[in-house]
């Protein structure tokens, strides 16, 4: 049986073409070298209330990318122009001295009467003509790069949790068993009992959908002064910096968390996140247990 | 009329003949598209009957007015001038208006004004009356505890204390908001307590006697109750307990000022313990760190130093930098609101004389909104002419 002879000992040909450098690294998972963790990612910790008690329940977690990002006076600012102008209705209207009803006749001779030529009596120079340079209907509306706008949500976001002003709620915030005559000064009550209310510089309440008990007794004549409700769909980033504090659905704020981080790699999204989080052992809700806590330690600056 | 004589024959053959006699006027009426109305009374006479009634009508009016002062009889000889109770549909309890006669009661007086009566019809009454009666009960008190450092200490001793018995004992952390069992004290038993951190931030609890853990579990019911939310005036008769002089046991050789004790390093890394003492905090002050304090803190000692802080001043005049003004630059005052003519006034005692002559002249003494105010001041089209 014919064995393969031992491959002699022959010289690598060099490699002339590649720079010089460090050997490259083996290619063992063992020994793949993970990028260090990022020291700034850390959590935002708030409670979650009941409604409509206001009653504590239980620890919830975002990360840092989300509630905690520094101040951005600028993105705001561009943000809520952004806004403005697209909510502009923009149907000012005047007439041109062409659109004017009239005739074209050229109301006095040219020479000859001693007063400055006229041609039409649509003139802007004169009573009855038309504007000059009047407004038109046009589209006020302006551009921002979507990821700015991302980043000026959350930043806003991250504005009123650094304040102490966001309140995160239990699911399906409503007003349970009161009849919809009795919900008003049930909800003046509640926003007076809990320092809410006008005095408090008053509430904005961002819930998943319309919640018909509370926005209804938010909709009587006066209680405009004490507190506003919009579901996420209408909520803006003016909205949100306009009042004394957001009180905010849990589903709602992780709806516009979600809806709003496009300018974040992959990896440093909500679900990435959630995920992280699961396979550390911990959820997103907190307050299981002392062996959850320490792992919440680790991950907490 | 000539013309009319065909028709008289066609309606005579027509029609059944009447058996009293018709005009001619009134058989051609008889073509006519309004029904003629029979006039059982005479026009004068329902003139009359509309302007002085008739007979059924002023019977009935009298046996009205009978029934009325037989009714304010009754309600009359009623003891103690008791009102007549009775329930709508809703079940609510409504007192019925008296009726008074003032033909029988001399010291009856009309109102000639409306003050001091009950208004009923405005939309805030309305309001009143749909109002189903719903009563909002929230889980703070109604009014903000407001604590020195020494007393913050003293809080938080207590509700620690309850927090590690409960872990202890293996028994949820939940049930330190629940109302506790009868009248106990458990304040007293608390300050017993020892509570000693190391360095890693893990803590240890001692009593000096062992009755007291038993009695505080025992005060702590261990079923769900049935009402939920406590009694205010016992949680405000708790936190006045434990704040109470002679503290706890180690108040002796606490530190003084807002330095937190060495106790306080304990560790508040574990969420159920974190989210219960901010809990029971709130129950008790109505106050509680706000959420990037929580979000930071890693021992009690952190929302310790927050709770105790001082309130931040709402007047710059009233902040300690320019409180120390006062005695640096004693040429400078410093006011907490704008100065008017009338504190320029009061510096020099003149104000006094002044408001003392405007009210003798029956004069207001402060105020632009009085009939007199704008006298010289009268406005044409939108020039303002003052004279």
């Amino acid at each position: 049986m014919a064995t393969t002879a031992p491959p002699t000992n022959t010289k690598p040909t060099p490699n002339l073409g590649a720079p010089r450098g460090p050997p490259p690294q083996s290619t063992k998972p063992s020994q793949i070298s993970r990028p260090p963790s990022n020291p700034f990612l850390t959590t935002a910790t708030l409670p979650t209330l009941a409604f409509p008690t206001l009653e504590p329940l239980t620890l919830t977690t975002y990360p840092s990318t989300h509630l905690r990002l520094p101040l951005r006076k600028d993105i705001l600012h561009r943000a809520v122009i952004y806004e403005a102008d697209s909510t502009r209705q923009g149907t000012a209207n005047t007439k041109y001295r062409t659109e004017v009803h009239g005739s074209n006749r050229k109301i006095r001779p040219q020479k000859g009467t001693g007063s400055a030529r006229l041609g039409d009596k649509k003139s802007p120079m004169l009573r009855g003509g038309g504007v000059a340079f009047g407004p038109k209907p046009r589209d006020f509306s302006t551009k921002l790069p979507r990821k700015v706008y991302d980043l000026a949500w959350r930043t806003a976001l991250s504005y009123r949790y650094q304040k102490g002003e966001l309140l995160l709620l239990e699911d399906f915030a409503e007003l349970v068993n009161v009849h919809p005559h009795s919900a008003p000064r049930y909800l003046r009550d509640l926003l007076k009992h809990n320092q809410m209310g006008h005095a408090d510089g008053r509430t904005l309440f961002v819930t998943l959908e319309r919640r018909e008990g509370l926005f209804g007794a938010l909709e009587v004549d006066g209680m405009g002064r004490q507190a506003r409700a919009v579901d996420v769909l209408d909520v803006d980033v003016k909205d949100l910096l306009e009042l004394g504090r957001v009180a905010m659905e849990r589903s709602a704020l992780e709806f516009l968390l979600r809806e709003h981080e496009s300018d974040l790699v992959p990896g440093l999204r909500l679900d990435a996140w959630e995920k992280s989080q699961a396979r550390m052992g911990t959820g997103m809700g907190m307050g299981n247990g002392p062996a959850l806590g320490q792992a919440q330690a680790a991950v907490s600056a | 009329m000539r013309a009319a004589r065909p028709v008289e024959q066609a309606l005579r053959l027509s029609t059944p003949r009447p058996a009293h006699h018709v005009c001619r006027n009134c058989r051609l009426q008889q073509f006519s598209t309004s029904r003629p109305v029979p006039a059982s009374e005479p026009f004068y006479k329902r003139l009359m009957t509309g302007i002085f009634g008739s007979k059924e009508s002023r019977e009935a009016d009298r046996a009205r007015d009978e029934r009325q002062q037989k009714k304010v009889k009754e309600l009359g000889q009623r003891q103690g001038g008791a009102l007549e109770k009775k329930r709508d549909r809703r079940g609510r309890e409504y007192e019925v208006a008296a009726i008074v006669d003032p033909t029988e009661t001399q010291d009856y007086v009309q109102a000639v004004t409306w003050d001091g009566l009950e208004q009923v019809g405005s939309e805030q009454w309305v309001r009143e009356r749909a109002d189903r009666g719903e009563q909002y009960v929230g889980f703070r008190p109604g009014k903000r505890v407001r604590l020195d450092a020494a007393q913050w200490r003293a809080l938080l001793h207590h509700v620690v204390v309850e927090l590690l018995t409960l872990q202890k004992a293996k028994r949820a952390l939940e049930e330190a908001c629940w109302p506790r069992v009868g009248e106990s004290e458990t304040w007293v038993h608390t300050r017993q307590a020892r509570i000693q951190s190391s360095v890693d931030g893990s803590v240890t609890m001692s009593f000096a006697q062992a009755e007291a853990e038993a009695t505080i579990l025992a005060s702590i019911p261990t079923r769900h109750p049935e009402q939920m939310t406590q009694n205010a005036e016992a949680l405000s008769r708790e936190v006045e307990g434990a704040v109470a002089e002679g503290g706890p046991a180690d108040a002796a050789d606490g530190p003084k000022g807002n330095i937190p004790p060495a106790w306080m390093d304990m560790s508040i890394q574990d969420p159920a313990l974190k989210i219960m003492l901010l809990k029971r905090i709130l129950q008790l002050t109505a106050q509680t760190p706000p959420t990037p304090t929580l979000n930071t803190a890693t021992t009690l000692a952190s929302i310790y130093t927050h709770l105790a802080a001082p309130a931040a001043p709402k007047k710059l005049a009233h902040a300690p930098a320019l409180q120390k003004l006062q005695s640096r630059a004693p040429n400078v005052a410093v006011h907490a609101r704008r100065q008017t003519p009338i504190d320029a006034e009061r510096k020099v005692g003149r104000w006094k004389v002044i408001q003392d002559e405007l009210m003798k002249r029956d004069l207001p003494v402060t105020g632009s909104r009085h009939r007199e105010a704008k006298a010289g001041i009268s406005m044409r089209g939108r020039e303002v002419r003052i004279t």
